[in-house]
């Protein structure tokens, strides 16, 4: 385990030059997109110098970043100790759509890391989407139904929220091909058995496939926990005391942005609403001559073709 | 001779009197055997040519197979000791040996009143699968593992030792009786009550069948030690709890205690204990060691690692298949991978390395698709570049 080598502020400090830099390489790119072969050699000068700026903020990031104990295997007994910003969501690490995440040392049993977050207040400004998964733990039935795969529930404190880390170890991990994203991503990798670091995703739909009704899978010997606030990361299977079967949450997905927490859109329901639409006129009526002559007035005073336009 | 055929896992089996081991190997087949073969005690007296030759011993000296049985066990390199007893079952014990000469095939001896049996197995995984259908019991995965690893021989044996207090507990019960609800012991009678299961050598409980299965765990054990009774409180195996009315501490059974208390109560069949060791140049080591109880609900698989110095038990429950497997296993890494390997830990798995921020949002992969392999990538973020690029499109870095 490693404490970050950062302070809160220094961190703070970090975050917000990132933005800055960022946000500039974001619009000289948009510059350089117009007409790459003639780029600006201004430009193209400062989008190295931000490059360079912007590389060495990750690499502080990530030479800053905590390793925890996050869980445990229950089938070798090793520990997975995962680098993670627990100092909030706020962090590069929880960039959804560019996660920055170190190189992970993972037990030979590793299958994949899912997870939950109960998001606590202050909610942190996040230039960047964070998809920490629903509110409350849960497990996903494809993958823990199989034979010799099982998980380990645990809890980490991400800031002032609660985060719920749902480890998945099997006893011959190469044999599971299709895995789960892993936790704030919607990717996975997997490093196969040539060394190979290779990569998929779950599927669009892999919110539809969970369940929330943990009991069933403990007392089914699948499902094993952690104490929260357990240093020796002692794996229990009982259920009396377990404290993750009675949390209150929403289980949809969160997204937070910007200071704020949405819900997105469960695909259950978009599927709904596409299955609805389904046999309903589709709007492919052409534009009403009214319309098109309040944007588009037409020559007619020309005396050309009314399918010709001109401005 | 007794020669059988038993459902095709089994090549041939043989009964042969100690006796008649000199005249065989020593006068007829000519073997010179190894300190680590079977063979060495009942030989290491004998006087060539010293005793008469039964019938019987004339006709195996004639048989090919049983020559073939002979040599692996006069020099073997690989050695599985098999020590069965507790539950149901009485103390007994089979020894496998392999030898490198002889490739894959293993040969089972088990010491009887006056004869041998003898057993030769093709494989390495047809002899585990023998032994797991005649010891193991046919269960189904998913049985709670109120036993993860890491797990201390300190927990083990408080855990074991809960689990005999529960069954004593039933048992007094039943004498008097009685239905006692919520039975209570407390922490003083727990440790006492556990120094004499560990001397007792009684293998009707548990815990002293972990010791007697296992002999070289005695040394390791010594006393149970404060930290193993806080991991069964720990674990759900005891609850620590005050008396009505009173201030003192006892202990009642927990969920896993009660588990599993119940569980070896009413179906403990057998346990068996086993220690895989190879010869080397530096003489006979042992590879792994082990602990199985099995019960009507699961194999119970225990292994015995040192880490750190620290002796730890890997403990899961396992169905009929996975027991087989795991015991083939077991005797794959003696025969297989171990002489292959110059080192011993070279059948030692290495943990993964996964660079995780080598990928970003432009995948596109199908739901299904099984992990493809890396395109070219941006080194700073990881996202897919186009060929010929001077920047990256999603980071910005140079290129």
């Amino acid at each position: 385990m490693r404490q970050s080598t950062m302070t809160v502020s220094e961190r703070a400090e970090l975050l917000a030059r990132h933005t800055v830099a960022h946000a500039r390489q974001r619009d000289l790119l948009a510059v350089v997109d117009r007409d790459p072969e003639h780029a600006p050699p201004d430009v193209l000068q400062e989008l190295k110098t931000l490059g360079e700026e912007i590389n060495g903020l990750w690499e502080q990031y990530l030479a800053a970043l905590p390793v925890v104990a996050l869980s445990r295997s229950p089938l070798s007994g090793d520990l997975l100790e995962y680098a993670i910003d627990v100092t909030g969501v706020d962090g590069l690490w929880w960039n959804c759509n560019q996660p920055l995440r170190p190189l992970q040392q993972l037990p030979a049993d590793f299958v994949g890391l899912a997870g939950a977050l109960c998001v606590g207040t202050p909610l942190e400004k996040t230039p960047f989407e964070v998809r920490p998964g629903p509110e409350v733990p849960y497990v996903v039935p494809r993958l823990l139904a199989a034979p010799g795969i099982c998980a380990v529930l645990s809890q980490v404190q991400i800031g002032p929220h609660v985060g719920y880390a749902i480890t998945y170890f099997a006893e011959h991990p190469e044999q599971v091909a299709n895995r789960i994203n892993t936790w704030g991503t919607d990717f996975y990798e997997v490093v196969d058995s040539q060394g190979i670091l290779t990569w998929s995703r779950d599927g669009d739909n892999a919110a539809l496939d969970r369940d929330f009704d943990l009991k069933p899978w403990m007392e089914a010997g699948k499902l094993l926990w952690i104490q929260p606030g357990d240093t020796s990361m002692t794996i229990r299977s009982d259920t009396q005391a377990c404290p993750f079967l009675a949390l209150k949450g929403s289980r949809m997905d969160s997204v937070l942005f910007d200071g704020m927490r949405t819900e997105d859109e469960s695909d259950a329901f978009a599927q709904e609403a596409m299955e609805a639409a389904l046999g309903q006129p589709v709007p492919t009526d052409p534009v009403p001559d009214e319309l098109w002559k309040l944007v588009m007035p037409t020559n007619n005073s020309a005396g050309g073709d009314s399918d010709e336009h001109s401005v | 001779m007794n020669t059988q055929s038993d459902n095709g896992t089994t090549g041939t089996t043989f009964t042969v009197r100690p006796s008649d081991l000199g005249a065989i190997l020593s006068d007829q087949l000519h073997l010179q055997v190894t300190s680590f073969s079977p063979f060495a005690e009942v030989l290491a007296d004998y006087v060539s040519g010293s005793s008469t030759m039964s019938d019987t011993a004339r006709h195996l000296a004639n048989d090919t197979a049983f020559a073939t049985v002979a040599t692996v066990l006069a020099r073997p390199d690989l050695r599985l000791e098999l020590l069965v007893g507790g539950g149901m079952a009485p103390l007994g014990s089979l020894r496998t040996y392999a030898s490198k000469a002889a490739g894959g095939m293993l040969v089972g001896v088990a010491p009887g009143d006056g004869e041998w049996d003898i057993r030769l197995f093709d494989t390495p995984r047809s002899c585990a699968d023998w032994f797991v259908r005649q010891t193991g019991t046919n269960t189904q995965e998913g049985e709670p593992n109120h036993l993860a690893p890491p797990c201390t021989l300190s927990t083990l044996v408080a855990a074991f030792h809960t689990i005999d207090m529960f069954r004593r507990a039933a048992y007094q019960d039943m004498l008097a009786y009685k239905r006692t609800v919520d039975p209570m012991i407390t922490p003083e009678e727990f440790r006492s009550s556990a120094q004499a299961a560990i001397h007792s050598q009684d293998i009707r409980w548990l815990l002293p069948s972990l010791l007697v299965l296992n002999p070289a765990l005695a040394e390791s054990i010594g006393t149970m030690g404060s930290d193993g009774l806080e991991q069964a409180v720990k674990r759900g195996f005891l609850i620590g709890a005050k008396r009505a009315g009173g201030t003192d501490t006892v202990l009642l059974f927990g969920e896993a205690g009660t588990h599993m208390g119940s569980e070896f109560l009413r179906s403990w069949v057998s346990s068996c204990g086993f220690s895989l060791d190879v010869v080397g140049p530096d003489g006979p080591r042992t590879l792994q060691r082990g602990y199985i109880a099995s019960t009507a609900l699961a194999n119970h698989w225990f292994r015995f690692d040192t880490k750190d110095g620290v002796l730890q038990v890997n403990h899961q429950p396992l169905s009929l298949e996975q027991y087989a497997q795991k015991m083939g296993d077991v005797l794959l890494s003696g025969t297989v991978v171990e002489r292959r390997a110059d080192a011993a830990g070279a059948f030692v798995k290495s943990r993964q390395t996964v660079p995780s921020h080598a990928v970003s949002q432009e995948k596109t992969t199908s739901a299904d698709a099984a992990p493809a392999k890396t395109p070219k990538f941006c080194p700073g973020c990881g996202a897919p570049v186009k060929p010929g690029a001077r920047f990256c499109a999603s980071c910005g870095r140079p290129l």
